[in-house]
């Protein structure tokens, strides 16, 4: 795994070698020493680095009681989690919302303990306002379930360089293939997001990387 | 409302790549060349209809065999994988057939294969137990029984066999 920092221009090709390496690995470009905190080297930064930081999406999506979120407004200033995903996905998106609540738990109080965690659903047909706010009541009531036309989420998406979302024509059984991108985007409060964390960061990593990023260090 | 237990779990969430080793909760005991289905369950899903299911199948028999179906007394059971494709996105695909090697162990863990399990009649809550049948071509049905569990806490369970 290279310890080159991320860049746009790569991202495709960083972005086909799978989340799990680098969740695993961690990526990084080199340790410093921020005064009043203590930063983790490179290597053990769970999300990987992103330089230069994604500016926020200039979009509006809408919350699920049916109120406009303007994207950069909403967030501004905020540590803030922003991953696309669906309902009906047993296994990569509640791992991920389940490793933030337990990060959420561990970190207790004080910088990073309260993000802005926000679930867009993809999957408009089924990701329903009453569905998202179910789905994310049953594993951290502060998190934020999105919707919005499809338009405005793929909008969002592109904004952000991920790789376009998917759905697939149904089978037999009425059932379809959902594909989005594998990682969410962590903003921090300068509004840009210096780090991705992929499905598999595990909570510990995440309950490290929190705090820092609420204070501003990224890397 | 969620019945969670408050304790923390520090390995809580099992994390292997592909290519990884080392991320077995099979034991390594002999099963007298046999094929097993254990360790089997399933985290309290998110989504009360749509639930996923880990388990370990070790091969120790003689000959290469294939998953054909699973079926269960609560809801409908289907094999998938989920996966990262070449762009990077998360994607889940089903598996009709898995090969499951002589001699080999094959992890369903999260990421990776699981069986899906659809629409069951009532809300899985941790503590609940479901029974699984496992269809293969050589060694005919394999039955299962996966406790519903806190999120990510399956590496803490003990290992068993059914």
């Amino acid at each position: 795994m290279s310890s080159t920092a991320w860049s746009r221009r790569r991202f495709l090709t960083v972005a086909g070698l799978g989340g799990a390496a680098a969740a695993l690995v961690g990526c990084g470009s080199g340790d410093k020493s921020t005064a009043g905190s203590t930063v983790p080297p490179a290597s053990a930064w769970g999300g990987e680095l992103v330089d230069p930081g994604l500016a926020k999406p200039d979009v509006t999506l809408a919350t699920t009681d049916g109120k406009p979120f303007e994207f950069r407004e909403a967030t501004a200033g905020k540590l803030t989690l922003l991953f696309f995903g669906f309902t009906n996905c047993p296994d990569q998106c509640p791992i991920w919302l389940n490793a933030v609540a337990r990060a959420r738990e561990q970190i207790g109080s004080g910088p990073g303990s309260d993000p802005q965690v926000l679930f867009v659903g993809v999957d408009v047909a089924r990701d329903t306002p009453e569905v998202l706010d179910e789905y994310l009541g049953r594993i951290d009531s502060s998190f934020i379930g999105l919707t919005g036309t499809e338009a405005a989420i793929a909008s969002a998406n592109r904004q952000l360089y991920f790789p376009p979302i998917t759905i697939a024509s149904p089978d037999d059984n009425g059932d379809y293939e959902v594909g989005h991108y594998g990682r969410a985007a962590a903003f921090s409060p300068d509004n840009l997001a210096h780090r991705l964390y992929g499905f598999d960061v595990r909570p510990t990593e995440l309950a490290r990387d929190l705090p820092l990023l609420a204070t501003g260090t990224y890397k | 409302m969620r019945r969670r237990r408050r304790v923390l779990v520090a390995a809580s969430v099992v994390v292997c790549s592909a290519a990884a080793t080392g991320c077995s909760r099979a034991s390594d005991q002999s099963h007298d060349g046999r094929l097993v289905v254990v360790d089997a369950t399933i985290d309290w899903p998110a989504n009360p209809d749509v639930a996923s299911v880990q388990l370990t199948i070790k091969n120790d028999t003689e000959f290469d065999d294939v998953l054909t179906e699973v079926t269960s007394d609560v809801g409908t059971a289907s094999v998938h994988r989920s996966g990262t494709d070449a762009a990077g996105r998360s994607t889940m695909k089903r598996i009709e057939r898995l090969e499951v090697p002589s001699g080999k162990t094959v992890e369903f863990e999260p990421g990776g294969l699981h069986v899906m399990l659809k629409d069951p009649p009532a809300a899985l809550e941790i503590g609940d137990k479901v029974s699984l049948t496992f269809r293969f071509e050589k060694s005919g049905l394999r039955t299962a029984r996966a406790q519903v569990i806190e999120p990510g806490t399956a590496a803490d369970m003990p290992s068993h066999d059914e």
